[in-house]
């Protein structure tokens, strides 16, 4: 039982419940992503973790040794379970120099951990800085200090609240690889909370979507992108384009034909979703009226006249842009295809 | 001096340090309504006479409340009042015990101290009128009863009808004319005034040599103490804009009112040998003396005189009203200042 | 990882204050501090009320009407000088700026009651300005002209405003100083002008600041009662002591107090429904110099003179007259142990701005941990000693601390030891006064301090491994600094000049500068004291340079705090 436990957690701020039996697990060096959209009570997980938060329901355990217990009344405090918290504000003490910052966890005693930080220090490109206060410094070096703070003094569990919010598209993908890195040097279990579902992807082992205080799907990433339990984390993790009709023979007829929808009963309603990159130009099959076609670098976006009205969004690899307003023949990659009952 | 010092400091440690009684000086601790700087002299020749340390606290008020909430902790022997109402709010509370001494006895007239000596008067004060040497005629006022008189319009003026000398003073009316009359007066008084009841006494001699009013109440001693003030020679030019008049004088009226000054032992008091031996020296000659020759007042003791300039302004009859009648019609006479808003001034 | 089987949590569990260390200690903190106003509050209760049918049916109209126009007054004045005064040094440049930023706090350090009788010694009618104009036009007794009554409601609210306008001032100050540049120019581009910029964007934001200093000024004027008597306005203060004084009945005087408390509780919820639902954080992270819009020819030398008048009349003019008098009545007070009373003075301000200090910052702090709503009221009406007459918080201090003394004296009797009072008759019951009366400035400094430390400090701290006490001393206290500074030293500026509860708690021969100026103001002879007054001006005025420079530092940028999220 290393690592991060957290088991049959529910939360409530008064009559608003925003958790209600959840339970995860993170191993050590492994990278846990929460993702969901706002308000679905991920940070209260992260905060129930580190204690700042007094537990209402379940058991959180850390390296086997239970840190909160609702039910047998445990509660240890922040300070003593062992767990870096990294803040979506990075909540860098302003009265502090960045050095300061980082080895504020740390026993200025040990020589190791002073060490570590040095070494830190200077494979992060924060040397120069080590003597500035926070307030002179970017978003991206606030960052880096935030995440080195936390790690200093070497925690058994890392918690990252949205690590990457505070800054701007173009440091995020390097920042990302980044963190990535260290944390993954650091061999620490790491629970990350993340409303961007490509950030979660790009980071994670394994992802864990909650909606609504609920995890609704617990997998890998490519497993989450493929294989949605259900249409809010298909429709969570990009654009899908969607029909509803009424299963008859194991299928459902929609403008594109006659769908599969494995596992749904006859006379069921049921909602089929296509990804556009399920939509593929073929020989032959159904001919649709290009509305418009722009052209995304590696890919095309193409969007087509339905017969019924509404269009279908579909997302073509290269080749040529096809001209607006010719007409194209399609067919429907039936492992992007996705029912659900309605 | 040093030296001398350092060898009481010895003789103190060795006395303690053998178990034998510390010839450590005796304390009376007291608790004062009079300011410290009218005081001092009297406490320090009582300390030069009798060898007895005197410790005081001053305040305005909420000393009965102190002694209250101490109990049995309480650690003060002595109480210090300027008027009757003060004694007998302390006398009421149940927080004196008697004095109880042969000599305070026969220093002080038995009119002048509470029957079972509760409280004991040390001085006297005389609430007096002040008018203008050049305005008002001799005659024109002469009893209490005329500061009421429509005749007076606009030409009195006072101190605030809730301070404890008018308080005193009304309540002495309501005594003399009943509740209802004494409230009549009390309007026609109001109407009479120049202005809005402030300041102090001597800030309506003031205003007399100033020519804002013409005649003003004040007690007897400050009138005495602005005639002799040398450190403010401002306060002489008013005193001398003004004749000391005394009230109610005809055969037929009560006198001049009065109020008193005094003291009482706390119940329990720790050291209520030094106490009462602060109080008999209080009503001694030497003591009575202090306070006629530096304060003006009215000494209790019969043998020794008044002040030479008290002398002067002439023998007057006094009201020999019970002083606990007065101090029983305080909260009486405080609902009627606020009944006509006596201190709202002429104008409401 | 599913085999917990689902509890459902109950709610209402997380409301109830938490039974730590912190929500106890708090709890205690507050009941010792408002042990003082519920005695107030018992002895009222302990009382008949036949003293109201006698004040309805004849002044306590009046009272209340007087307290209220005063308040009225005094507060709209205070609001105006020291809002406009604030606006003007930290926003505008102009002659003489620099100085007036500390020098507009000087009269802080005056008591009311000196500036009072200052003011009415040169404006009665033999005070010099009316000598200076009877000789000057020919008049020769107070008929032939007419010049306002100085002994007034009138007087009374320019001298106390006057005192006070620095409370509101000094909060006003902080908050502009730590708007944001950018609400203010995002306000210009979208077309407002300087002025309208103020009234829409900065007024607003320093709202609740400037509220703050407000209700501290309407706390002092509800409390006065030495100024009101001398101006011989009769207030709701007045009618208090007269019941307690003139009708003997503590119990009556108490009940009008509590009538003040209720007043103030009011005026707290007032302000706190009025801003339900509004948060005033921080408005940027990114802060630039302040714009300074100069101000230049006659708009800058009227803005010179609207800072120099304040002032003028709150310090240099009653500064100037005791120095006069100090110099006339020197061998007076030397003759008296002056060093005593100032050494006696220090002592117990000092002491009182500490404790004050300590407790205000452990209760600002619990009460931020433990984020109960109980814990927050009981706090919050432990801080309004402030709003009770000094005398009658007196009564309030005496009884609890003759209890523990009979405690002490009982516990110490089983051992066959005599101990007598402990408490009463020695300086503790005087600071414990003072905490009760002043714990609203620290408490309410140290508790919009903490509210600048963002919580997500407080979570990094604990998750570095700190304790609640370790992330105050190593985070929060550092942050706050400043900020704590401001609150002990206005507390030690109030102390020096605090007077009732001295009066009646003190030990035996026992005078502060305060009493001894007393003796002789309260026989209308305050020349006598003059270098008593003066020493307590001057203490005052040390700590208020301290609090200028303090504050000038105070502004972020050199601590970038983000705004709150979620």
């Amino acid at each position: 039982m290393n690592g991060l436990h957290l088991s049959g957690i529910s939360h409530a701020f008064g009559a608003n419940r925003v958790l209600d039996d959840v339970s995860v697990a993170v191993a050590p060096g492994e990278l846990v992503c929460l993702l969901g959209p706002s308000g679905c009570g991920k940070t209260t997980l992260l905060r129930l973790a580190a204690g700042l938060e007094g537990l209402q329901t379940g058991a959180i355990s850390i390296d086997g040794a239970t840190v909160g217990d609702a039910a047998a009344g445990i509660a240890v405090p922040p300070e003593r379970r062992g767990v870096g918290l990294m803040f979506q504000d990075y909540a860098l003490f302003p009265h502090l120099s960045v050095r300061e910052n980082i080895a504020f966890g740390t026993d200025p005693r040990d020589p190791a951990r002073q060490a570590w930080i040095d070494g830190a220090l200077g494979r992060m490109g924060l040397a120069e800085i080590a003597g500035m206060y926070p307030h002179t410094l970017s978003g991206g070096q606030q960052q880096r200090v935030a995440l080195m703070r936390a790690l200093a003094p070497s925690p058994k569990v890392l918690l990252l609240d949205e690590p990457f919010s505070g800054l701007d598209v173009t440091r995020r993908a390097q920042v990302r690889a980044e963190t990535l890195k260290l944390v993954k040097e650091a061999g620490v279990a790491t629970l990350m909370v993340t409303h961007d579902p490509e950030e979660a992807m790009f980071m994670a082992d394994r992802i864990l979507v909650m909606d609504a205080g609920h995890v609704v799907q617990d997998g890998a990433p490519t497993a989450l992108y493929d294989a949605p339990a259900c249409a809010f984390v298909a429709e969570f993790f990009g654009p899908v384009n969607r029909f509803e009709g009424l299963v008859e023979d194991g299928a459902v007829a929609t403008p594109l034909g006659r769908l599969a929808t494995p596992g749904l009963p006859d006379g069921a309603a049921a909602l089929v979703l296509i990804r556009p990159e399920g939509i593929r130009p073929a020989a032959a099959g159904i001919e649709l009226e290009i509305e418009t076609a722009r052209p995304l670098g590696p890919s095309s976006y193409i969007s087509l006249r339905l017969p019924g009205g509404g269009t279908l969004e579909a997302r073509f690899a290269g080749g040529a842009l096809p001209a607006a307003g010719t007409r194209i023949a399609i067919e429907v990659d039936q492992g992007r295809v996705y029912a659900f009952p309605a | 001096m040093k030296r001398l010092i350092a060898a009481a400091a010895l003789a103190a440690t060795i006395g303690s340090a053998t178990g034998t009684p510390a010839t450590a000086a005796e304390t009376v601790n007291l608790y004062s309504y009079r300011q410290p700087f009218l005081i001092e002299p009297l406490l320090k020749k009582f300390t030069e006479a009798t060898g007895v340390k005197v410790n005081v606290v001053f305040a305005d008020k909420g000393m009965l409340e102190r002694i209250r909430a101490a109990g049995e902790n309480n650690r003060a022997d002595a109480v210090l009042t300027v008027d009757i109402g003060r004694l007998y709010e302390l006398k009421q509370a149940g927080v004196l015990e008697p004095v109880n001494s042969k000599v305070v006895e026969a220093n002080v007239p038995a009119h002048l101290r509470d029957p079972q000596n509760l409280w004991i008067g040390l001085t006297q004060r005389a609430r007096i009128a002040l008018v203008s040497k050049d305005r008002v005629k001799p005659g024109e006022l002469t009893s209490y009863e005329d500061l009421a008189d429509p005749k007076f319009k606009g030409r009195i003026c006072v101190r605030s009808g809730k301070n404890a000398y008018n308080v005193a003073l009304i309540a002495a009316m309501i005594s003399h004319h009943g509740e209802a009359k004494a409230r009549e007066w009390l309007k026609g008084f109001k109407a009479n005034l120049a202005r809005k009841p402030q300041g102090n006494d001597r800030a309506q001699a003031k205003a007399i040599s100033e020519g804002v009013c013409d005649i003003a109440l004040a007690n007897n001693y400050y009138f005495g103490l602005m005639l002799t003030n040398e450190k403010e020679p401002e306060q002489k030019k008013w005193a001398s804009a003004v004749n000391l008049v005394y009230l109610n004088q005809g055969s037929s009226q009560y006198g001049n009112h009065m109020n008193v000054s005094g003291a009482g032992i706390v119940k329990g008091a720790k050291n209520r040998a030094a106490a009462v031996k602060l109080i008999e020296f209080l009503s001694s000659d030497e003591a009575q003396k202090i306070f006629a020759e530096t304060n003006f007042e009215y000494p209790v003791k019969s043998t020794v005189e008044r002040s030479a300039l008290v002398k002067s302004w002439g023998t007057f009859k006094e009201d020999k009203l019970d002083m606990e009648t007065i101090a029983k019609n305080r909260a009486l006479a405080t609902k009627l200042v606020d009944e006509v808003q006596f201190d709202e001034g002429p104008t409401s | 990882m599913n085999t917990a089987s689902a509890r459902v949590g109950t709610p209402a569990a997380s409301l109830l204050p938490k039974l730590s260390i912190w929500t106890v200690g708090a709890l205690l903190a507050a009941l010792f501090v408002a042990l003082p106003l519920l005695t107030v509050v018992l002895i009222a209760l302990g009382g008949d009320t036949e003293m109201w049918h006698h004040l309805a049916s004849t002044v306590l109209g009046l009272y209340v009407e007087r307290t209220l126009t005063l308040m009225l007054g005094v507060g709209l004045g205070t609001f105006v000088i020291g809002t406009a005064t604030a606006w003007l040094v930290t926003m505008c440049r102009f002659p003489g700026r620099r100085v007036f930023e500390w020098a507009l706090l000087l009269p802080l350090a005056v008591p009311s009651y000196i500036l009072a009788f200052v003011v009415t010694d040169q404006l009665e009618y033999a005070g010099n300005v009316q000598t200076w104009l009877r000789a000057l036009f020919g008049w020769t007794r107070p008929q032939d002209y007419w010049f306002p009554e100085i002994r007034s409601m009138g007087g009374a609210i320019a001298v106390m405003t006057t005192v006070l306008y620095p409370y509101v001032y000094l909060l006003a100050r902080a908050a502009f100083l730590e708007q944001s540049v950018c609400v203010l120019e995002v306000s210009r581009t979208l077309g407002h002008s300087a002025w309208r910029s103020f009234r829409r964007v900065a007024l607003p934001l320093a709202r609740p600041a400037i509220v703050v200093g407000v209700m501290l000024v309407l706390m002092e004027v509800i409390n006065d009662f030495g100024t009101v008597d001398f101006f011989a306005v009769r207030t709701f203060t007045a009618g208090i002591y007269d019941v307690w004084l003139n009708m003997n009945s503590i119990s009556g005087a108490a009940q009008l107090s509590s009538v003040l408390l209720l007043v103030v509780l009011a005026l707290i919820g007032i302000e706190r429904f009025a801003r339900r639902g509004r948060r005033f954080h921080h408005t940027s992270s990114k802060y630039s110099a302040l714009p300074s819009y100069p101000l230049t020819g006659a708009r800058g030398w009227l803005a010179t003179a609207a800072c120099a008048l304040p002032v003028l009349l709150g310090f240099v003019l009653p500064a100037s007259v005791l120095a006069s008098y100090s110099l006339r009545y020197f061998r007076a007070t030397l003759s008296v142990d002056y060093i005593g009373f100032v050494l006696n003075s220090l002592t117990l301000s000092v002491s009182a701005s500490l404790l004050a200090l300590v407790v205000g910052l452990f209760l600002a702090y619990a009460v931020r941990l433990s984020g109960s709503h109980f814990v927050r009221s009981a706090t919050r009406i432990a801080s309004i000693g402030y709003a009770v007459p000094g005398a009658i918080l007196a009564v309030g201090v005496l009884w609890p601390t003759g209890f523990a003394d009979r405690i002490f004296s009982g516990a110490a009797g089983l051992f066959g030891l005599t101990l007598g009072a402990v408490m009463i008759g020695t300086i503790a019951p005087v600071v414990y006064g003072y905490l009760v009366r002043f714990l609203a400035l620290s408490y309410g400094t140290a508790e919009a301090s903490l509210g600048k430390v963002t919580p997500s400090m407080d979570g990094a701290a604990r998750t570095l491994g700190l304790t609640p006490m370790g992330a105050l001393a190593r985070v929060h206290y550092p942050l706050m600094r400043g900020s704590l500074a401001t609150a002990a030293l206005l507390v030690f500026v109030d102390c020096m000049k605090e007077l009732p509860l001295t009066l009646i708690l003190r030990p035996f021969n026992f005078d502060t500068l305060a009493t001894f100026v007393f003796q002789y103001a309260s026989d209308e002879r305050l020349e006598a004291s003059a270098l008593g007054a003066l020493t307590i001006v001057g203490a005052g005025i040390i700590p208020v340079l301290l609090l200028s420079v303090t504050i000038a530092r105070s502004r972020p940028g050199a601590s970038p705090e983000r705004p709150e999220k979620e």
